[in-house]
């Protein structure tokens, strides 16, 4: 399939597995749009799919897509070109027929391209696109970074123990939870 | 209903001193007004203020508390900013809460309590003050407060602070989580016994119709299930026994009359119009830092330094406990963050004769989660992939908080007055000017650090970083001092205003020494003894 209609000029060829998952990155968003609330609304489903699909690219776990996409409409609001960066950088990866971001983050050329890469990182771990206080979060449960712990810290205000049940042995840092 | 203007007891304020004095005198059949500047807020909201705060932000605990236009708190955005005008070698920097409910929404429920010693600093030691009556006559009160607030502590003697009780506590103490029990075994092998923090959280069973501790690591900014005692749990209740609650209500002048009592408060609504209700019996409960700020906004003709300030001591002596924080990083995994925020401290090392020449000091392991404190140091590193997830999981588990809290002198130069700054009813901001003074700076240097870096080296750390500053404990004591002389002193020994007989100032205002802990058992053990003083002079009253 050549994907030159869909990605902003890039004639790179995807492989059969690469169709299916655009496939369902684009299907999913389509269907989640619905349920999303009104504020999250304006970015257009094409540039959505990109935006997931270079988001599992970089952070290679189950992510919300609630959470991508009002995201991403405050990207768009920082970065009128953004869609075209999320092109270029997903370019990369398929160039690298990668499926993991150790396998593609090397080759984004330093500047405004990689900037967006560790934002991106950024906003899934933190919930918010800067370390600055007065930021607008757009997530909390689904911040990431509670979920590389998920197996020892209760996500604060949540509880993941009965009354006094949280006496356990000491858990190895090794052993990282799947999410 | 119409807002009633009198009433036989008038509180203003509805923290936890305001709510325990207004129950003691509703169950003796007084009636009683309460008048809180904030708002009333439902739970659920504060939860979702904090769930929606950026990373950054989730560590000020004050940030899930937005100001009211009319009643400003400390605060870095929005109507509170700039509330404190600060000066002085160290800063006064507080964080209280101006709505239904009070501070306790956010604190963490420590309820250490004085010793003997801690009482008698000057005749034990030659600095501060004494307390105008011995251990032995606050402990029934405190004994009367735990019971109260609902606190949970240890059975054994050993493991309480100080083990001088006259009734058990109502709940066992609370497990401790994995970091605090390594935390307990590194500190006992230097001699250190690191105890089951006396706290009023509900541990392993409902308890004042609240339910039991499930371990939300929130306490502070807020229990999400009310499982931690805070005031505002106790506002319905006092309603149904017939309290009125007026939110919204900003007093600003205590007005006196010919005899110079306390004959009635005046306040604003969110209008800007002003109300008056007279009463026979006035209790100021409203914030160590909004008391004495209200006694100077009501100087008259017969009290022009203010009101309760024949003294000159009514602002005077502000007190806190300056806290200086050790993160550590550490090879084996502590896992702060499972359980209560705060959870077990060492206390034995606030005692000593050392106190004639420095601060004694508490030291605690914060058992907050570790995740936002790491997040972003770990995102700057530029990793990615299963890299970064090591990283923040590395050092979420493997660093951690050790705070050193220290004991105060008063001291009448550390003192609030009215700034020419004007809030948005045009009341004056408070300034305070503080200094921690020599006796903490030398605790500090001599004592507390290199017990702390001893720690460090026992729990095996590989890197130690030290707060370049005290920080304030938000336990905010001292500016109505308590004493036996009015000479020296704002209150008696029951809060009692010696200026103004039918006038009780209670809380951390009236103490006269810090000691280390938390002031807030003390607070409420005051406010039970001023409760008792209370309910005899209604009775004389009627």
């Amino acid at each position: 399939m050549n994907r030159k209609d869909a990605l902003s000029g890039l004639n790179v060829t995807l492989s059969r597995r690469q169709v299916l998952f655009a496939g369902l990155v684009m299907a999913a968003g389509t269907a989640l749009t619905s349920a999303l609330p009104a504020f999250a609304l304006p970015v257009s489903n094409g540039s959505f799919a990109n935006f997931m699909a270079l988001s599992r690219l970089l952070v290679n776990h189950q992510l919300d897509e609630g959470v991508g996409l009002r995201m991403m409409a405050q990207l768009e609001q920082e970065q009128p070109a953004l869609a075209s960066a999320v092109s270029q950088i997903l370019a990369i990866a398929t160039a690298h027929n990668a499926t993991t971001v150790e396998e593609f983050f090397p080759a984004i050329p330093e500047g405004k391209l990689k900037a967006l890469a560790h934002t991106i990182i950024f906003g899934w771990y933190t919930g918010c696109l800067s370390p600055k206080r007065g930021v607008k979060a757009f997530a909390f449960e689904q911040a990431l970074t509670y979920h590389t712990t998920l197996d020892v810290i209760t996500i604060p205000s949540y509880g993941i123990s009965g009354p006094n049940n949280w006496s356990r042995p000491n858990a190895p840092v090794a052993a990282m939870p799947r999410f | 209903m119409a807002i009633p203007s009198e009433s036989t007891v008038v509180i203003v304020g509805t923290g936890v001193v305001g709510v325990v004095i207004a129950e003691q005198l509703l169950d003796a059949g007084i009636p009683v007004l309460m008048l809180e500047a904030g708002p009333r807020v439902p739970r659920a909201e504060i939860v979702e203020n904090y769930r929606n705060l950026p990373l950054a932000a989730k560590g000020n605990p004050i940030e899930c508390y937005p100001s009211r236009d009319w009643a400003p708190h400390p605060e870095p955005a929005g109507a509170g900013k700039g509330y404190l005008q600060l000066s002085g070698a160290d800063s006064y920097a507080q964080s209280y809460v101006r709505y239904a409910g009070g501070s306790t929404w956010h604190w963490a429920g420590t309820c250490w309590r004085l010793t003997p010693a801690d009482m008698q600093l000057h005749s034990r030691y030659g600095v501060g003050r004494d307390w105008p009556f011995e251990y032995a006559t606050l402990e029934p009160y405190y004994a009367r407060a735990e019971h109260k607030l609902g606190v949970c502590g240890p059975d054994d003697p050993a493991l309480q602070w100080p083990p001088l009780r006259s009734r058990p506590y109502p709940m066992p103490a609370l497990p401790f989580g994995p970091g605090e029990a390594r935390f307990t075994e590194v500190v006992k092998e230097l001699g250190y016994h690191n105890i089951p923090c006396a706290q009023a959280r509900n541990s392993g069973m409902p308890y004042d119709d609240r339910p039991a501790c499930c371990a939300n690591n929130n306490c502070v900014p807020v229990c999400p299930v009310g499982a931690k005692y805070d005031a505002a749990t106790a506002l319905s209740r006092l309603e149904a026994k017939g309290a009125v609650i007026v939110e919204n209500a900003v007093v600003w002048r205590v007005e006196t009359n010919a005899r110079n009592q306390i004959e009635a408060v005046h306040y604003y609504d969110p209008q800007k119009q002003s109300h008056r209700v007279t009463g026979k019996l006035f209790v100021l409960a409203c914030n160590g830092l909004e008391n004495p700020k209200l006694l100077l906004m009501s100087a008259d003709a017969r009290n022009p330094n203010g009101l309760a300030n024949s003294s000159d001591q009514v602002g005077r002596n502000m007190m806190d406990h300056p806290q200086i924080t050790m993160t550590v990083t550490l090879e084996e995994p502590y896992w702060a963050g499972v359980g209560p925020v705060v959870n077990s401290g060492i206390m034995e090392t606030s005692q000593g004769d050392f106190r004639s020449e420095h601060a004694g000091a508490y030291f605690r392991f914060n058992n907050f989660a570790r995740n936002r404190f790491v997040t972003f140091d770990a995102l700057k590193k530029g990793l990615v992939g299963k890299a970064l997830d090591e990283e923040i999981r590395r050092m979420t588990a493997c660093t951690a908080d050790i705070v050193a809290a220290h004991e105060i002198l008063p001291d009448a130069n550390n003192r609030l007055t009215l700034s020419s700054q004007k809030d948005w009813l045009g009341l004056p901001k408070p300034a305070i000017h503080y200094d921690v003074g020599d006796y903490v700076r030398r605790s500090a240097r001599d004592y507390s650090l290199p017990i702390a870096r001893n720690i460090a080296a026992a729990m095996g750390a590989t890197d130690m970083a030290f707060s370049k500053q005290f920080n304030q404990s938000k336990h905010i004591m001292g500016g109505t001092i308590m004493g036996l002389d009015p000479a020296t002193s704002v209150v008696d020994a029951d809060c009692r205003a010696h200026d103004h007989r039918n006038l009780f100032l209670p809380g951390g205002g009236a103490m006269p020494s810090t000691a280390c802990g938390n002031s807030t058992l003390t607070m409420v053990a005051l406010a039970f003894k001023a409760a008792d003083a209370l309910v005899a002079q209604a009775r004389e009253a009627v």
